[in-house]
């Protein structure tokens, strides 16, 4: 079957979504979105996390190569904004004023009143609002902070660090604990419920099952031009949507190709398509925020995964180490990989469940070359290669000791890390007193040992001026492919600094506007 | 001869099934009389969930079974995953030949011991008793070799995701659950 469209998006999650929206509302150009994953609606959702696993990437069996670190991401419509927790971070503008200096940048001002590129109005912090108004985005209120939310809190205050109450892109929550596995309730404002419904109202043609095989490029002119992308449509699964096209092979012709695949699947397609690569670039400097969870021993029952799950974090360390404490909790299927050991110890630790508290520390980890996204052309696998950098070990091992001390100051009995290394005179770190928690000074991070996860994966095609260490510009253009825009998390040089939702959207957001303006009508 | 066979074909289920069996038993606190399923329940619907022989994501998994079982061999399976080990280990600006023969001595040194804490026994991994099997499973986990950690973390995930999402598991971890029935529409 072949397809003609004007504008071709890969991918609906939290920027491919926001992207469709936004040209059809500022344009008349023909647009088809494609999404690899299926399209489920609240109607589907029924809270079990293993039935739930069609709405993650590999069936929420992605990790690093290694095995080492879960990556979770989200693998239907609305992408990772569907399983999220809605934890609403704004953009850091700082982080994004440095890439400006350091990366020569243009645009991307946080000024209101500016006009990048020449259009009225076109800025970050205007961007930012419309997304904040369509998501309904809020701060959580005092009265809905759960039990373990309030531990993080009370910790914090009795060490004397400062926490804060999350903001959430969620309408009137029920609190029921399961936004992991797709909002039932339609509660939650991702994608997959506003921006998304948004854009097929507006014409937008949605494929889901989508599998893209290739981008298409064609040489014209000297040079190479994206005209479109060869794909193929799996049956539609249980559960999901009808499609709107049938089964099968799918080429779709199209003027401008964007990719919003993220970044662990839209360096693996511009690798796959041929995307030149002169400067070994591609897929380089993955960024994951690796998580480190904190466990703490009740004395007695807590609420934990009922409520709002994320309501507090402290960002009191953001800016002299680079990480967050950030409060979460996990269902027992994830929680039953995530903790240690195996045979009775491992069970003895999950029948503590309704008196476990957890946060995590997400640390802002710092890009290396040798971090990377890769497919093999000879045996068509992807392989996700990521290790810590002895610095970010060094922040991590702060992290993981403060976190236990705070821990310990909410009230906890007894506290743990995920991890089976010893540490000093203890066997693993499970610690009985908060001054055991100076022994995480040993910890090494070493895989399989100590677990850590990662949800946020970013910039493996990060974008700069100077095509030598940059895969696309400040508009997203490819240096290499003419019509081709990367618009996700991939084009971030390095971490965004916080959670990414809100710096993705904001991001699609601008592009979109941007896009509309100099396409015309 | 059993496992350069294991390499290079798609091994039948009987030749991994008895693996698979000590794997979940290793997994699972088998001796616990207060575990509420038994690891038959579990291994049923590990097979269930994950489509092993029609799956052809699997089929490495399968033939790493098949390896598992021959407990003499682990210090000798660097080779299976030597490439990827030391290209990234270039990549990270490392003198790929010395850690490789580093590595490739941890793992001699972790097979000489679980060979020593057995005495004569048989080296198959499947006949062991339940201690000897977590024993030998953690050498995987604490093998450098990436391929190897790969294995651990696959098969116990694997269990672990079988046994905690069966519903009748989650009373004895005082877990309520879902507020919805499974079926809604």
């Amino acid at each position: 079957m072949r397809l003609d469209c004007d504008i071709l998006i890969v991918g609906s999650g939290a920027a491919g979504g926001v992207l469709a929206a936004t040209l059809s509302e500022l344009t008349s150009r023909r647009i088809i979105l494609v999404e690899k994953g299926g399209h489920y609606t609240s109607a589907f959702f029924n809270q079990r996390e293993w039935d739930m696993n069609v709405l993650y990437a590999d069936r929420g069996a992605r990790s690093t190569t290694d095995g080492a670190v879960p990556i979770r991401g989200g693998e239907c419509v609305g992408g990772g904004t569907t399983v999220n927790y809605a934890l609403a971070f704004e953009p850091v503008a700082a982080v994004w004023d440095r890439w400006k200096r350091e990366r020569g940048l243009t645009g991307f001002s946080f000024d209101r009143s500016a006009d990048d590129y020449g259009v009225a109005g076109l800025n970050m912090a205007s961007c930012l609002a419309e997304v904040r108004a369509r998501l309904h985005v809020e701060e959580v209120s005092d009265a809905a902070v759960n039990d373990n939310n309030r531990l993080l809190e009370r910790g914090c205050r009795a060490l004397g660090l400062s926490s804060k109450r999350f903001s959430l892109n969620m309408r009137d929550c029920l609190g029921c604990g399961f936004c992991t596995e797709g909002c039932a309730y339609d509660r939650k404002q991702g994608t997959l419920v506003t921006y998304v419904p948004d854009a097929i109202g507006r014409g937008v043609r949605l494929i889901h099952h989508c599998d893209v095989q290739r981008l298409d490029f064609e040489r014209r002119a000297g040079g190479l031009q994206a005209v479109g992308a060869h794909a193929h449509v799996r049956e539609t699964e249980a559960g999901s949507q009808p499609n709107s096209v049938e089964a099968g092979d799918l080429q779709i012709r199209a003027q401008l190709v964007i990719v919003c695949a993220g970044s662990i699947e839209s360096p693996v397609l511009l690798q796959r398509s041929g995307h030149p690569d002169p400067h070994g670039v591609v897929g380089r400097g993955l960024i994951l925020h690796p998580g480190l969870p904190i466990v703490g021993i009740m004395d007695a029952p807590l609420t934990n995964y009922r409520g709002i799950t994320g309501s507090i974090y402290s960002d009191h360390f953001y800016s002299s180490h680079g990480f967050y404490y950030e409060c979460l909790f996990g269902h027992p299927v994830y929680g039953s990989v995530v903790l240690p050991f195996v045979g009775g110890d491992h069970f003895d630790l999950m029948r503590q469940y309704p008196r476990i508290a957890g946060f995590g520390v997400m640390l802002v980890d710092t890009a290396s070359r040798a971090n990377r996204v890769e497919w093999h052309p000879r045996t068509g696998q992807r392989r996700i290669l990521y290790q810590l950098s002895e610095g970010d070990r060094g922040r991590l091992r702060f992290a993981a000791r403060t976190g236990v001390e705070i821990m310990f100051a909410a009230g906890a009995r007894e506290v743990l890390l995920p991890s089976s290394e010893t540490i000093g005179p203890l066997p693993t770190p499970r610690f009985r007193r908060a001054e055991e928690a100076i022994h995480c000074a040993s910890l090494t991070f070493a895989p399989h040992q100590t677990t850590l996860s990662s949800s946020h994966c970013q910039a493996t095609l990060k974008m700069g001026e100077d095509p030598a260490t940059s895969v696309v510009d400040s508009r997203g253009r490819s240096h290499h492919v003419r019509d081709l825009v990367v618009c996700d998390s991939s084009v971030f040089p390095e971490s965004c600094g916080a959670n990414p939702m809100l710096s993705i959207m904001t991001l699609a957001r601008y592009q979109g506007r941007r896009i509309a303006a100099e396409l015309g009508r | 001869m059993r496992s350069a066979y294991a390499l290079l074909s798609d091994p039948p289920f009987t030749g991994y099934q008895a693996v698979l069996t000590g794997i979940v038993r290793a997994v699972l606190p088998a001796e616990r009389s207060d575990f509420p399923v038994t690891p038959a329940q579990v291994e049923a619907r590990l097979l269930r969930l994950f489509e092993l022989e029609r799956d052809p994501r699997f089929l490495a998994l399968q033939k790493t079974l098949v390896i598992f079982e021959q407990t003499d061999l682990f210090a000798e399976l660097a080779p299976v995953d030597a490439e990827l080990t030391a290209r990234d280990a270039r990549e990270r600006g490392l003198d790929a030949a010395a850690l490789m023969a580093a590595l490739r001595r941890q793992d001699r040194e972790l097979a000489d011991a679980f060979a020593r804490s057995l005495g004569d026994g048989a080296p198959r991994f499947s006949t062991l008793r339940l201690e000897e099997q977590r024993a030998y499973l953690d050498l995987w986990r604490r093998s450098g070799f990436l391929l190897k950690q790969q294995f651990y973390a696959s098969a116990r995930a694997l269990v672990m995701i079988s046994a905690y999402s069966m519903e009748v598991v989650w009373p004895a971890i005082g877990y309520d659950g879902p507020l919805l029935p499974r079926r809604r529409t």
